[in-house]
């Protein structure tokens, strides 16, 4: 690695450094491309990486990059928990993403997507063992070896957990943290999903995280059906989730938090609303 | 005719020669001089202000676009609705002020006309005249006498095509001009026969200043295009109606799929837009679908 922070993508430790200053942000959909590009006070996005073309990106992207707002390319394919290499092409793809929009850092999930050539079509939860861990580890690695700038990864929202687990959540997440260098994606309402699904206590999940770690976060609204809450990013966020941002942030406040939204999309007005909600919640100045 | 001396013999040139080297360089000049001349009397008046959304329609799709754009108005006020045979009819929602178009279509429709005749209702007829005359006084839509001016620049090119035609048939049946020669001409001026009735007939109607205002005005809200999937109620029922005006009937079919499927509206008014509906390639990515993305 490079001199410790020479680069500008390292930090005095010698790993990759958390951007600063993002601020509040709204992950960008070509459905609500224009409310996002509406907003004045806008310095973050986030993008779905795999319907970028790097080669020709959308212009309304190449917009919020060129007045100054820091766009995010997220993976949702690259299986950085599957049993197979991560794919060179695939991460080729999220490296072009990076450069053709200029972005301070990308990020992927901790979850596997496919195995054995069949493709799950959802995000599914890795295994929290010794062996899965040393398979994402490589899989991480290889990923940073490939990459431009800073990855961050992000814990999903799981509906069941694997048997025999060796490490709990946040014992996981930080050996891979310590073992790679990684920067965390921490989805607040992941967090909550997780924790009101297993009737557990979300703090005690936040409170052992490597949280100078953090990357920014996600926001996002869910449903209950089914007995189980389901992390739909399709409703309005909930207060709960809110207040978990609040206590987050007083412990440290990540550099952004993006809310995130993939339908049923409500009034401008509404949009606007929960992003001061949010904003209001972190501390962070308002975007709108 | 039969012993009359032929043109090239008469001008002592060799046939094929003043045939390529004059006639269809004649031709092709005045080509150019006719696209050139057309070219400055077509600029226009660049508008010192954001379009109107009767004038963007009008723009982007003449008469037909600008009746769909005030029955997308009226129905975002909620003043028509769906009626039985595909049709629309008023509801008792009472309308408020508004622009001359949406309300002489609001009266057809009251009055009980068709949507396929909507543009032959005295009222409407009478709008859009109104509407194409601001477009011509505002240099975004030819006046008619730039279209004549538009026209005249091709007679140069139509006695070209006349004299040269004259020339090489002469030359060719006298011998002076080969035939594979001949067909090559042959071929170039019909291509550019082609050329100068386009030119003649000149169906175009937006000045360069009216397609660059419409080029920009498009690219401002690229977002409403319905190959985005636009999210109508985020942007607002205002909104809908500039999406039909620049995009046409698919927009409306996104905002309003009841009504536009109700009365056929995509099939009636064209579909020359991008295909709507569908995710929008973006927030359902790989999350395996838009119900539950725990990602």
């Amino acid at each position: 690695m490079a001199d410790p922070g020479a680069d500008g993508r390292t930090g005095a430790d010698g790993r990759d450094a958390a951007p600063a200053g993002l601020g509040v942000g709204i992950g960008w959909r070509p459905a609500i491309g224009g409310f996002v590009a509406s907003l004045p006070g806008l310095r973050f996005t986030e993008v779905i990486a795999e319907s970028v073309r790097p080669a020709r990106p959308d212009p309304a992207l190449l917009a919020l990059r060129d007045r100054g707002a820091a766009v995010v390319p997220h993976g949702v394919r690259l299986s950085l928990g599957g049993a197979e290499p991560v794919s060179a092409e695939r991460v080729a793809h999220l490296a072009a993403c990076a450069e053709a929009l200029g972005a301070p850092l990308v990020s992927e999930h901790v979850a596997f997507v496919r195995a054995g050539g069949v493709e799950a079509g959802h995000l599914l939860p890795v295994p929290r063992t010794r062996a899965a861990l040393d398979v994402l580890t490589a899989n991480v690695r290889r990923t940073l070896d490939g990459l431009p700038v800073p990855l961050a990864v992000e814990p999903i929202a799981a509906l069941f957990d694997w048997p025999d687990a060796e490490y709990d959540e946040a014992a996981f997440l930080t050996e891979l943290v310590e073992r790679t260098g990684v920067l965390l994606l921490l989805d607040v309402a992941n967090v909550y999903a997780n924790a009101r699904n297993r009737g557990a206590d979300p703090l005690e999940l936040i409170d052992r995280l490597p949280l100078e770690r953090v990357a920014y976060c996600h926001v996002a609204g869910g449903e209950q059906a089914g007995g189980r809450y389901h992390d739909t990013h399709t409703a309005p966020v909930p207060p709960e989730v809110l207040d978990l941002v609040a206590e987050l942030c007083a412990r440290r406040r990540p550099p952004g938090l993006l809310l995130e939204r993939d339908g049923r999309y409500p009034p401008a007005a509404a949009l606007r609303d929960e992003l001061d909600a949010v904003a209001d919640a972190s501390g962070h100045p308002r975007v709108t | 005719m039969g012993d009359a001396p032929s043109i090239a013999a008469t001008l002592d040139a060799s046939g094929a020669a003043f045939f390529w080297v004059v006639c269809v360089p004649a031709a092709v000049g005045a080509f150019v001089l006719a696209l050139v001349v057309r070219r400055r009397v077509s600029r226009g008046t660049p508008p010192d202000r954001e379009l109107r959304l009767y004038e963007a329609a009008m723009l982007q799709g003449e008469e037909r676009r600008a009746v769909l754009t005030a029955l997308a108005v009226l129905r975002m006020e909620g003043t028509i609705e769906a009626a039985d045979d595909a049709e629309a009819r008023v509801t008792p929602t009472a309308r408020r002020a508004g622009e001359p178009l949406d309300g002489a279509v609001y009266e057809a429709i009251r009055q009980g006309a068709k949507l396929p005749e909507l543009k032959e209702s005295t009222a409407v007829r009478a709008a859009l005249e109104a509407l194409r005359h601001d477009l011509e006084r505002a240099g975004l839509f030819f006046t008619s006498a730039q279209h004549a001016a538009r026209r005249r620049a091709a007679l140069p090119m139509l006695a070209a095509l006349v004299l040269g035609a004259l020339f090489g048939v002469d030359a060719f049946r006298s011998g002076a001009l080969p035939e594979a020669q001949f067909i090559a001409g042959l071929v170039i001026y019909s291509l550019l026969t082609l050329s100068l009735f386009a030119l003649l007939a000149d169906p175009w109607r937006r000045t360069g200043a009216g397609t660059r205002a419409l080029q920009a005005h498009e690219g401002r809200h690229a977002h409403l295009n319905p190959s985005n999937s636009p999210s109508w109620k985020t942007y607002g029922a205002s909104s809908v109606a500039v999406g039909v005006a620049l995009f046409g009937p698919a927009a409306l079919a996104g905002a309003d799929p009841e009504f536009a499927s109700a009365t056929g509206i995509e099939k009636l008014y064209g579909s020359d837009a991008g295909a709507a509906g569908g995710c929008g390639g973006g927030g359902c990515g790989g999350c395996g679908g838009c119900g539950g993305c725990g990602g």
